[in-house]
């Protein structure tokens, strides 16, 4: 999700940094591969580092008024990085599966958001369905329930599961870039970024993490 | 302890996150990164086709760069079980 930000941050004109402050390093995998696919037409086209524990506040702080953007990467765990992160974004966008245990865990962060608002009174918080099922009810029940957990809002913006996100992340692309483009995984994530966007336009600082 | 006070500072607050390695507590990186050295190759024309050839059969298709090191792992790993079977 924060790379395909990124891409489409970029897309736009904007001058984006990525940070990678998940330990899997996914974001900053995927930047090496896309600057490889893309050397011939400039590289990545924005700019990533890598970041751990407070240094994701800290140095994420020097940083931001260079860029227009900053999306950072965090991962699922509850580490120094992630609160750190919680501690300076404007937004906290949380993707999850529709299934009981990715439910059950927007709970946890939700409490970890309440200990974090009082170092940032400008976060907003933001869940939404990662991998959706293309049919049957779990979909449907994870929103109801992620709807009720306190702190959150829930965008009804679900990505679905498909092999787009996957093929264009392996070449190193967001799936805008896509070729052949699929439709589907291109206006779902055009409706999040609309969604996220909205949130932000008021914003001097417009960090997501995801 | 059920009953935790508040935090009284931002950085109690983000050093509270577990999970995350003791040494990047410590302010040390927690992954050694290794030392990347670049390397230039001179591949005659024909060879590197046939490894873009093999690159875009793939499906999904990885990058070149990721293809020659899967080469060389591949290389090292052949080479390492022969060392040992003949020690």
């Amino acid at each position: 999700m924060a790379t395909n930000m990124a891409v489409l941050l970029s897309s736009q004109g904007r001058d984006v940094l990525l940070v990678d402050a998940d330990e899997q390093e996914t974001a900053s995998d995927f930047t090496i591969i896309r600057n490889e696919t893309l050397a011939a037409s400039g590289g990545a086209g924005y700019t990533s580092v890598k970041l751990h524990g407070a240094a994701v506040r800290t140095d994420t702080l020097r940083l931001a008024e260079k860029y227009d953007d900053v999306v950072i990467d965090v991962g699922g765990r509850d580490t120094a990085g992630q609160r750190a992160a919680l501690s300076i974004a404007d937004i906290y966008a949380i993707p999850f599966l529709p299934a009981s245990f990715d439910v059950w865990t927007l709970e946890k962060v939700s409490r970890l958001i309440e200990e974090a608002r009082p170092f940032n009174d400008k976060l907003r918080t933001v869940c939404f369905i990662n991998r959706a099922d293309s049919r049957g009810q779990d979909n449907v029940e994870a929103a109801e329930i992620a709807r009720e957990i306190p702190g959150l809002t829930y965008l009804d913006v679900p990505l679905g599961n498909r092999k787009a996100f996957r093929s264009a992340a392996a070449q190193g692309l967001g799936v805008i870039e896509l070729k052949p483009a699929d439709p589907k995984a291109v206006a779902e994530l055009m409706a999040l970024y609309r969604c996220l966007c909205d949130i932000t336009v008021n914003s001097q600082l417009p960090a997501l993490t995801a | 302890m059920a009953v935790r006070r508040k935090p009284a500072s931002v950085d109690e607050f983000i050093q509270a996150g577990g999970a995350q390695p003791v040494a990047e507590k410590s302010g040390v990186s927690a992954k050694v990164m290794p030392e990347i050295q670049p390397v230039k190759m001179r591949l005659d024309a024909d060879l590197l086709a046939q490894v873009d050839a093999a690159v875009n059969s793939r499906r999904p298709a990885p990058s070149r760069h990721q293809w020659i090191l899967e080469a060389i792992y591949e290389k090292l790993d052949r080479e390492t079980k022969r060392f040992d079977a003949s020690a």
